[in-house]
């Protein structure tokens, strides 16, 4: 998908020092945004594939991003951004389980081969995201408890704002902005590839209202 | 007891609080706010990798319009194509329609019969067999082994479905008769290119080696789906809730059509998925033992020559063949 500008942005003036540095960030952004983010799913997948430990998933998953981020800022942008995202992962886990002794080397083992096998899973190849995409955004609209689905209805289907939001459901705009955040975070990490399952029971975890049944 | 909130979860809630307080002032938010942000990105990189998948995802969400009830969109057309669906083309002209003759191309070397005319009735290929077939408009259609297509033509018009099977097509450019093949509920409508589509079960693939087609998706539970252009060296394989966009280069895609030459090629390839490839072709079927399936291999077959693959996986690969009435196993030794 190609990168929206953010007006925001680009509104505010930087210093001329540092309209190189903010110029070569809003690159890297676009290419993280770009290469990288659509990559999520088959990272996730991979990382589950070769770390049987469940907890760590997401936190591994955002770490190679920001390695991936951290490279491509100091060392240019590298041709193939699957291949290169891909090897950051394995150099993680390996690094991970090298440093963390509970961890046997078994569990990481098909990874110190070559990458034949990943590169053979992982051979550039895009998602036509319009279609996987809705399947996951209405997948994780549904699982939103009430309030925040309507919240995200209004906003993204019906296109009210969130000053007309908070009128039309008699509710504090405060309390709508709060709504959005909720929804966003939802679907985001449904668009990441993680279990609407988990989705879920983070939104329990976070949310600050109980559900009404 | 809530579990802790993890350092991740809680850059994110600010990213999304952040996101969110934009979301509400629009064009209100100031240029204080856009500094105090722009200090919290350039903190750490978590932060900034966080926001930028929160908002990206945020953006994408603007695709749930789609869903919506079928009256105008408040937030416009999806994404990145226009909706547009060719006019349906009036059945009454179907008038001058030329009769091709049969001719016999030097370059389709021995694996292909002679080029038919193919008319509205069905044609058909046995299992082994390739067959060419000029259309009415100098297009040409090289049905793969086990397939069945037909055709309409019309004077505005050019249509041909693939009931079953793969078919290669190189089209005669005509800006006037637009060039659809039906898959299922798939349309590839083009102009003049050269491609393939390929039907297995639910799934359809369409690999381009020239020019561009674009894929018209079946609405999905009632919804429209976006088409899908593909340029030279794309293939989708579509299935009826999704699409996957694969680039190859020129070679593989020459590859990939190899089996209009008579050969199968294969690169790193699991045994099994080779043998399916060759019982497309053959009354006789490989069967694999599932020791061996996954063994990989690579080359250039000759596609009739099903004996001569066995013996090579013999004496090249050790494995053991054996004959059973019209099946060839393969398995270990």
């Amino acid at each position: 998908m190609a990168p929206k500008a953010s007006p925001s942005i680009a509104s505010q003036p930087p210093a001329p020092a540092d309209l190189a540095a903010s110029a070569r960030l809003a690159e890297v952004d676009a290419w993280f945004v770009r290469e990288v983010l659509p990559l999520q799913g088959a990272l996730g997948q991979m990382i589950r594939h070769h770390w049987r430990h469940n907890d760590d998933h997401a936190d591994l998953c955002q770490e190679v991003m920001v390695r991936a981020y951290e490279s491509a800022l100091k060392q240019g942008l590298p041709d193939m951004a699957k291949a290169f995202v891909f090897a950051i992962a394995r150099n993680l886990l390996i690094d991970t389980a090298r440093r963390n002794k509970v961890v046997s080397f078994e569990s990481v083992n098909d990874l110190e081969d070559p990458l034949v096998g990943l590169v053979d899973h992982f051979t550039p190849e895009r998602k036509a995201q319009s279609n996987e995409d809705l399947k996951h955004l209405v997948v994780a609209l549904n699982a939103l408890p009430a309030r925040c689905r309507e919240t995200v209805v209004l906003r993204k289907i019906e296109g009210l704002s969130q000053q007309e939001i908070s009128q039309r459901m008699g509710v504090s705009e405060a309390t709508v902005e709060k709504q959005v955040s909720l929804g966003m975070r939802a679907i985001a990490n449904a668009l990441a590839g993680l279990e609407v399952t988990e989705a879920r029971s983070w939104l329990q975890r976070t949310l600050p209202f109980k559900r009404k049944t | 007891m809530n579990p802790p909130i993890s350092k991740r979860e809680s850059i994110e809630a600010e990213a999304a609080r952040l996101l969110a307080v934009r979301d509400r002032l629009g064009q209100a938010w100031s240029s204080e706010q856009e500094a105090q942000l722009q200090a919290w990105l350039a903190r750490d990189l978590d932060h900034r990798i966080t926001w930028l998948r929160l908002q990206d995802a945020w953006l994408r969400a603007d695709q749930l319009a789609q869903t919506a009830a079928p009256r105008p969109s408040l937030r416009g057309q999806p994404f990145w194509w226009p909706e547009r669906w060719l006019p349906r083309w009036p059945v009454a002209a179907v008038a001058s329609m030329l009769l091709v003759l049969v001719l016999v191309s030097l370059e389709q070397g021995r694996y292909n019969a002679p080029l038919a005319q193919l008319d509205a009735q069905p044609i058909a290929t046995k299992a082994g067999e390739r067959r060419s077939i000029a259309l009415q408009d100098g297009s040409k259609v090289t049905l793969n082994a086990r397939s069945r297509a037909h055709t309409e033509f019309a004077s505005d018009s050019r249509q041909v479905w693939l009931d079953e099977g793969e078919a290669f097509f190189d089209v005669q450019p005509d800006p006037k008769r637009p060039f659809v093949v039906h898959a299922g509920k798939d349309r590839v409508v083009v102009l003049g290119t050269r491609f393939s589509v390929r039907r297995d079960g639910d799934t359809t693939l369409v690999l381009v080696q020239e020019g561009k087609v674009r894929v018209e998706r079946a609405p999905d539970a009632g919804r429209q789906q976006a088409p899908l252009m593909l340029e030279a060296g794309a293939e989708a394989s579509l299935q009826p809730e999704s699409a996957l966009l694969q680039q190859y280069t020129p070679e593989q895609i020459t590859q990939a059509l190899d089996w209009r030459q008579g050969r199968l090629t294969f690169k790193d390839r699991p045994l099994s998925e080779i043998a399916a490839e060759f019982n497309r072709y053959h009354q006789r079927q490989l069967i694999v033992d599932p020791a061996t399936s996954d063994m990989r291999i690579g080359g250039s077959f000759d596609i009739d020559n099903l004996d001569g693959f066995a013996r090579l996986m013999q004496e090249g690969f050790d494995l053991s063949v054996r004959v059973e009435g019209n099946e060839l196993h393969l398995g270990q030794r």
